[in-house]
């Protein structure tokens, strides 16, 4: 079998926490050829420790090699667009990661020029490649708890997590100034952050478009400019109900938590890391959870799996489980609790796409 | 209060368990136990519990025309006559789930201060999907526990009262945004299987800057899997009758109608925000 030869664009914590880890462990199936970050000594030391054979701080000379079969895009949502569409333009097979665009006009953009250039695409929503999930998906699927009426799902995350993992990089800070995640120049907040990982579960599993959302918003850190906490409310033409909370800027030590809760006609199906981490240390001055995030399930299988799964079907020909299309509805149901938390009213998904079509 | 003669009003288990509190607790003094529709004779404060919503609007005001000092459930707020017992100070709203001590001390602590920078409270309520309880008075439990935990008066509330596994209302979801920017997230709803494990879940989890404050009393069960490879958990819990009479009496000493009455109206408000499909400025 001829290994795909694999080019990675932004090496910042995703990539180093998740993508790289994942393409290392499948050196049998994949070859990692190049990276590439604006940050020339992230760029040569994520080169050196993964073993690529080039890095470039400028990501069009690495799509402008001909011996690179697929891109894995793993930098801030603003540059996915025109990174995706560059890519597929040069012949490249693209992986990128959630959440797919910033405005669902990129998206349609990202989905065309994969059509254009007869290139596969596939948004890396890596909790459809949890092992978790997917058993909460067959269930549904196997009629277990009859019709799915509410997906409720609460995602609880410690400030500075990524800081945790030890990571030889942090979140890319434009200028030295803040985190981009934290800037309202460059992000939306937690709605795209985090929760369009809950919004794509929401649609997988009750297996409806929505009609509206409503959403609360919050900055809670004091230097974040972009709003942290997100509570929404989705209605899907099924009549189904979707509802989360999101919670970024806990405490240091609490853990990364998600919990899912999906209530059918016939049943229920719960899902929650359990109980609340899979290691506990007690000490005099308190609890400790020296696990909370690297050993979960979405960091290490999942994402594995995902570019396993991409790969396969680059080789094979076949279209990639997760259709772009779909990370585009997820996006849609973000840029909604966006627009909602902004206005203080919930917003139809119709007008949204007719606000997308006028701009 | 520490002493007195004490009338009760309800039924069921609850209420069993609040006379017996009362019976227990020195200085008071159990004059008189009435089915709802009636209010006990002889006594200086009357506790409900174990009410349906129209049964509590009915009780209070029969307590504002008797001029009669009393502890109630949290009221619907579809009945003027409710807000009027309320704005009395005869009357006070006091929520069942007060009764359960891991809630109690989660209020207590988010009134000590412990979460830092509050951010957020979500709260869950569910129940057997055959249990009797109507859903609209769950929801105004859940809420009005979640106002007295974290005492700022709501600016903002939406929320959607849907029949999500039937054809009647079994589903209450509501967000509000309080005066100090915390986020209440609330649902009550009608979820468990009639015949599985769980008669009731309840969650409550307060985030903050310095603290996640997570409570969950009916995480308690005996449980026992069996050759047949059936699992079967017997969930128990302490009696909530001592806490929840604690929490009346309280109440009932200190009285605060502007309180009552804004409780009242933001539960008004969310039935609006849920029948209008928008948002309520309060």
């Amino acid at each position: 079998m001829r290994r795909l030869r694999v080019g990675l664009i932004g090496a910042g914590t995703i990539a180093q926490s998740a993508h790289l880890p994942a393409i290392r462990r499948l050196a049998d199936e994949l070859e990692l050829v190049a990276v590439a970050d604006v940050r020339a000594e992230v760029a040569a030391d994520a080169a050196r420790r993964y073993g690529a054979e080039v890095w470039y701080t400028d990501y069009r000379e690495l799509i402008a090699r001909p011996d690179i079969d697929l891109v894995d895009i793993c930098t801030p949502e603003f540059l996915h667009c025109e990174q995706t569409v560059a890519a597929t333009e040069a012949g490249k097979h693209v992986l990128c990661e959630k959440p797919m665009a910033s405005t669902l006009a990129e998206a349609d953009a990202m989905i065309a020029a994969a059509r254009r250039n007869g290139v596969k695409l596939m948004i890396g929503h890596s909790r459809r490649f949890t092992r978790r999930y997917r058993e909460v998906a067959r269930l549904i699927r196997d009629g277990a708890i009859g019709e799915v009426r509410l997906v409720r799902e609460n995602e609880r995350r410690p400030r500075a997590m990524y800081g945790r993992l030890d990571l030889p990089v942090d979140h890319w800070a434009p200028e030295g100034g803040r985190p981009w995640l934290a800037s309202s120049a460059y992000a939306q907040g937690a709605a795209l952050t985090n929760a369009v990982h809950e919004t794509d579960l929401a649609r997988w599993f009750t297996g409806s478009e929505a009609i509206s959302v409503y959403a609360a918003a919050r900055i809670t850190d004091p230097a974040g400019e972009v709003p942290d906490f997100l509570t929404y409310i989705i209605t899907f033409a099924s009549g189904a109900l979707a509802a989360a909370e999101i919670v970024n800027q806990l405490p240091a030590d609490y853990p990364y938590y998600h919990m899912l809760e999906v209530v059918g006609t016939a049943g229920l199906i719960r899902a929650a890391d359990p109980p609340m981490s899979p290691l506990e240390v007690w000490r005099p001055d308190g609890m400790a959870y020296p696990l909370n995030f690297s050993h979960l399930l979405h960091v290490d299988d999942a994402y594995r799996d995902e570019i396993s799964t991409f790969a396969r079907c680059v080789r094979e020909d076949r279209d990639p489980p997760l259709d772009p299309w779909d990370a585009r509805q997820a996006l849609a149901l973000s840029i909604a609790a966006v627009r909602s938390s902004q206005l203080g009213q919930p917003v139809l998904l119709a007008s949204l796409e007719a606000r997308e079509e006028g701009a | 209060m520490s002493e007195g003669a004490i009338g009760l009003v309800g039924r069921g288990a609850v209420l069993a368990s609040l006379a017996r509190a009362v019976r227990e607790r020195p200085g008071l003094r159990l004059v008189g136990q009435a089915e709802p529709g009636a209010l006990p004779v002889g006594a200086d404060v009357v506790v409900c519990a174990g009410l349906y919503g129209y049964e509590r609007v009915s009780v209070a005001a029969m307590a504002l025309d008797m001029g009669c000092r009393l502890a109630v459930p949290p009221l619907p707020a579809m009945d003027e006559r409710g807000r009027e017992a309320l704005a009395s100070g005869l009357v006070v709203q006091v929520s069942p789930l007060l009764g359960y001590a891991p809630l109690r001390e989660l209020a207590e602590r988010v009134h000590r201060g412990e979460l830092g920078r509050r951010y957020g409270l979500f709260a869950v309520y569910h129940f057997a999907r055959n249990a009797p309880t109507p859903v609209d008075d769950a929801f105004a439990d859940l809420l009005h526990y979640a106002l007295e935990a974290l005492e700022r008066r709501p600016v903002e509330v939406y929320a959607r009262r849907s029949a999500l596994c039937g054809d009647q209302a079994d589903a209450w979801h509501a967000v509000l945004r309080l005066e100090d920017e915390t986020l209440v997230t609330l649902e009550a709803v009608a979820a468990l299987p009639a015949d599985g494990p769980e008669a009731e879940r309840l969650l409550v989890e307060a985030t903050g800057s310095d603290a996640v404050i997570r409570a969950e009393p009916t995480r308690q069960a005996v449980v026992s899997i069996g050759r047949s490879g059936l699992t079967k958990a017997v969930p128990w819990m302490p009696e909530p009758g001592e806490r929840y009479l604690e929490a009346a009496l309280t109440r009932l000493e200190q009285p605060d109608p502007p309180r009552e009455v804004r409780t009242f109206e933001t539960l008004r408000a969310l039935w609006a925000a849920a029948a209008e499909g928008s948002a309520m400025r309060l």
